[in-house]
Formats: structure tokens, sequence, C-alpha cells
């Protein structure tokens, strides 16, 4: 087995006031591989991928555990540290690539800003860079990405250019909260194509949050699957979806309708 | 199916328009021909967009045809005034996507189970609180839900009283448009299994409109494919997987992930986006996707017609084939 990259440890993480969200996890993400986190809404697999990078919504703290990347607890990281790590390390994208971009500036001023803000170049050598970048992730009129506005591009283009600009610095770690959840079949088809990609062309690591299990079955080389803030079990893709353990997997696998096809054409 | 199942509804060349600004027309479904059976459970897939939600509102009058004529148990309803909507609604119901939106959160559940026997004056409150009783039986959930407000519900029970309410005045025809994709799977299939069972005991015809192939393969009889508000097949539904031809629909199959299917399997990813329903050419909308296209795609529309049995499609390229 590869070594590991990230590795949680017993993480328990509470909102005020209310019950705990993830309760006592512990799972680890080997390098260049995919892990999903599957499970139904309100299970904690949103609060735990966002716990990672620091990004948790107002009120979440962590009361106990360890979050070790590359042999750093980031738990005991400062904003300041955790900073240096967003997105020259660690990067995410999120459910709603469009929600994400900033619907008033065009692609281009967010694209050149967010590699300014990792890297001190001029305006002209970060807007090649996007271009570059754009090009690679497929959406070959780039040019035209760059000076559109994010209502100009579809759910499925937003989400390519966010992937983009959450790989620009190639991190070691990407990590997707949700990220075709919005989308219809044959966009979710090109996003989570892109995604394999990005594992086998740069060897990003990635940790994916889906609802869908089919998707999750595909990408995956490991599975998380959690149910009301607690890790029901975890292991490799082919062992969770054919060989499941718990009966609370066996369930949500059921629940999914599979398609029955023949020989197609 | 039986060829001497009554026609329940027949859409004939349903056209709508929206008229956007610069006197720009979005054509958002385009002269839609469809029979629905008695008792039939039809799907209608398709991207976003595609207008299959579209259709879904046209047939319960929530939208007015620009174009076509919608004959209901005979009747066409595509131009009824209030008052006849008003009795069509008793046998025409619909059930939306997201529950959270349908109730007023001030309202008990009971007030709003009680609602349509009050609207249409068919009881009095106390028999109407029974008859709400009865109704949240049969959607498996206990009568103390009747005095509780919708946010103590969670999406699924919230998805069940809406049926339940769909359900109180025994329509003929129920229209369930993306009813489950708002829930979680394991919701999902509790849902399905109570619209299955409904259906057995009711033979209720339901329109159900999802973008789920996996969901509607299981669920329906039979599936219409929507793309840019035109037809392009009409199949069985337990034939989508083997004798789907139209290039279309193998794209929309190709991109369902199954659980325990093949996972070295390459994603044929289809390129590009729908194109915009506005500036529509004379072609077949398909064809800047279709990896079929041929000069014909281009200059014509193709019409949708009859392959087989039960089998429909509109493909210049498969006109001539011959599908055995």
């Amino acid at each position: 087995m590869n070594e590991k990259l990230l590795e949680i440890k017993n993480l328990t993480i509470r909102y005020h006031n209310q019950k705990t969200a993830v309760e006592d996890v512990s799972f680890n993400v080997p390098q260049q591989s995919i892990v999903a986190i599957v499970g139904e809404s309100g299970s904690g697999k949103s609060t735990l991928i966002r716990s990672i990078i620091g990004l948790m919504t107002s009120g979440g703290t962590i009361e106990s555990g360890e979050i070790w990347f590359q042999e750093k607890n980031l738990v005991t990281y400062s904003n300041q540290e955790m900073h240096e790590i967003r997105g020259n390390k660690i990067s995410m994208i999120f459910q709603d690539g469009g929600s994400y971009l900033d619907s008033k500036k065009k692609i281009g001023y967010q694209f050149v800003e967010t590699i300014r803000s990792h890297l001190k170049i001029s305006k002209i050598a970060a807007r090649e860079k996007a271009i570059e970048m754009l090009k690679q992730l497929c959406l070959c009129d780039a040019e035209r990405v760059m000076n559109a506005y994010p209502f100009m591009l579809s759910g499925g283009m937003c989400q390519r250019v966010a992937i983009a600009m959450g790989m620009t610095m190639n991190p070691q770690l990407l990590l997707a909260d949700e990220p075709t959840s919005a989308l219809d079949v044959t966009i979710q088809a090109q996003v989570v194509r892109q995604m394999a990609e990005l594992r086998n062309d740069y060897g990003t690591t990635i940790l994916l949050v889906t609802h869908n299990m089919g998707v999750a079955a595909y990408l995956a080389d490991y599975v998380v699957v959690m149910k009301a803030g607690q890790l029901v079990e975890w292991g490799a893709c082919d062992q969770i979806i054919d060989h499941p353990q718990d009966p609370y997997t066996r369930q949500l696998l059921s629940a999914v309708p599979e398609l029955k096809v023949g020989c197609v054409g | 199916m039986d060829k001497q199942v009554k026609t329940i509804l027949k859409l004939e060349s349903v056209s709508k328009q929206y008229r956007l600004e610069k006197n720009q027309n979005l054509i958002a479904v385009n002269e839609v021909s469809l029979n629905l059976y008695q008792g039939e459970r039809l799907a209608i897939v398709g991207e976003s967009g595609c207008g299959k939600s579209t259709l879904g509102k046209l047939v319960t009058c929530i939208e007015k045809v620009s174009d076509g004529k919608i004959y209901f148990k005979g009747k066409d309803i595509s131009k009824l005034q209030r008052g006849q909507l008003r009795e069509l609604r008793q046998e025409l119901q619909i059930i939306f996507q997201d529950p959270f939106n349908v109730f007023s959160p001030r309202m008990k559940i009971g007030a709003f189970l009680n609602e349509p026997f009050i609207n249409y004056k068919k009881m009095n409150k106390n028999t109407a609180r029974e008859e709400s009783k009865r109704m949240l039986e049969a959607v498996e959930l206990d009568q103390s839900y009747l005095d509780k407000f919708p946010h103590q519900l969670s999406g699924g029970e919230l998805q069940r009283v809406v049926i339940a309410r769909a359900m109180a005045l025994n329509p003929s025809l129920i229209v369930c448009d993306e009813v489950t994709s708002a829930l979680d799977v394991s919701i999902q299939k509790q849902i399905i299994e109570l619209l299955t069972k409904i259906h057995q005991e009711t033979g209720m015809t339901n329109l159900f409109i999802s973008h789920d192939l996996a969901l509607v393969q299981s669920f329906c009889d039979r599936v219409v494919v929507m793309y840019l508000g035109n037809i392009v097949e009409v199949m069985k539904s337990d034939e989508l997987g083997h004798t789907a031809h139209h290039p279309y629909t193998q794209e929309l199959l190709n991109s369902v992930f199954s659980v325990h299917g093949d996972r070295k399997k390459e994603i044929n990813v289809l390129f590009g986006e729908p194109p915009s329903p506005m500036n529509r050419s004379g072609g077949c909308p398909f064809v800047k996707r279709c990896v079929m296209a041929c000069e014909k795609c281009l200059l014509k529309m193709p019409e949708l017609k009859k392959c087989k049995d039960n089998h429909l499609i509109a493909c210049h390229r498969l006109e001539k084939c011959e599908i055995k």
C-alpha cells in the first residue's frame, strides 16, 4: 500500500449547542488514490471534508482528534499557516461551481487574482498560465471563457473552471465536496472523467464527498461510509461495494436503482 | 401494452414558446405528440432544459399551450377557462420536486390535508379530518402528524404528505415532476415503493418526469426521451438498456454510473452542452453533439417514426435500419 498522504485520527467536530456532527472518525488517504466519502444528507460528510481545510461553517469546532497531512497536524495550525496550505497543497471544489465564482467579475479577472495570490508573477504571465490550465482541462475556447461572466457559462463549464482554478498550483490533495450533484448526467460524466484524468496525469490525490454511489464506485479506490456523524465502515472500493459488511452499507447500496443494460447497439 | 386500453391523455403537436425581448422566442416544447394510456406509468427523461418540466406544466394546465391540443379523456383541455380548470384539477394533480417549497410554514399538516376537501366542498371539517387520517395511513404516517408543522418533518415525510394530498380527490392522472431528486437514495426508494403501492391499489395513471434513467427503468412502463423540446425516442422501459437506438439515448445510458458496473469502462463523454433553445436551426436538434451526424441531419428535422412495436425514434440515420 502506498504512503499515507492524509490521516484522520479520532476526529470529533461539534457545532455549538448541538449534537456532534462528526464523532470519533478515523481513516486515511493513501498517496495518489481517490477516496470517496458516501452517506446521506446530515451524515457529517461535508463537515468532515471542510474541517480538513479549516473552512467549517460558522460555529463548528474540532473538539478532539488530529488531521495529519504530510506528517504535520493541521489541527494545530494557525490561520496564517493554513492560508499557506490552502490552494498550494490542498485545494477544494464545491458543489455549485457557479456560486463559488463572483458573479460580477469576469472569469479571467478571478482566475488571475487567484493565481497572483499564490505566486508573485505579473498579470500577463498569470493570464497565460490561466489559459494554459483551462486548455488542459478541455475547455478549448479558453479565451472566450476568460472573457465571460459566470452566468454566461453553463453549470458544467463553471465546475470545470473551478477545477482548473483548484488545480493551478498543482496541489497534492484535492478536496471535492459533491462536485457533480448539481449537474446533469452527461455533464456529470464529463466532470467524473476529468477527475479520473487528474489523478492519472498529475498524480493528484482526491478526497471526494458524494451521495451518488455509482460515481463513488466508478471513481474511488477506497470508500468511507458515514452515518449520523459516525464512520460505519471504510475499505477498498471493491470490498465495500461488492462485499459490504455493515447492514447500513448494504441498505444504502440496495436503495440505488440499477440500470439493466443488455448489449447496447 | 394492450391495444384496447383507453387513452387517457392525448397530446397533438403541442408547442410552448416563451417570448423574450428583442423578438426572440424560446421554444421550450416543440410539436410534441404523445398518447398516455389508462393506468400507465410513463416517464419523461432528458437533461435540464429539455422541456420535460414544461410539458408537465402544460398537461396540468399550469401553463397554457402556444400551439396544439391536449385531450384529457377525450376533451380538449388546452383552452379551458378558470371555472372549468378548477373542475379539471380534481382529476389532474401534480407533485413537485422540492417538498420544502410546497408548504406554508404556518399551516399544520392537518389543515394542509383538509384543504382539497374543503376547497371542493366535498365534506365538512370534521369528516375531512377523519379522511385526512385515512390518507396519512395510506402513505404510512400515523395520525400524530396532523398537528405537526412542516418544519418538524423531514423531506421524505413531507413528500409523503404531498403525495397524500395529491391522492385525496382520487385523480385519474398524476404528474410527478422530479419527485425524488431532492431526496436521499434511501428515502427515494421508500417514496418509489409508496408510489408503486398506490399504483397497484388504484391503477392511477402516472406521468413521471425524471432525469434518472435507472430509476425510471425500475418504476415506469414506457419511457419518452426528450432533447431540446423534442421527443427523440419512445420505448418500453424494460427495453431501455438494449434496444435504445437514438444516439442521444445511448449517450444518456453511457453517462449513468452503475454501482456494480464495470469500473474499468471508458467514459465516452458527450462533448459540449445542449445548444440554446432560442436560436434553433432547421435540422435535427441533436446534430451538434451527435457522432453519427450527416448532411441531412443539418438540413432537415427528423420525424418521430415507428421502427417497431412500441418503439418510436426520430433520427435520419436510423430510418432505414431494420431493428429485429
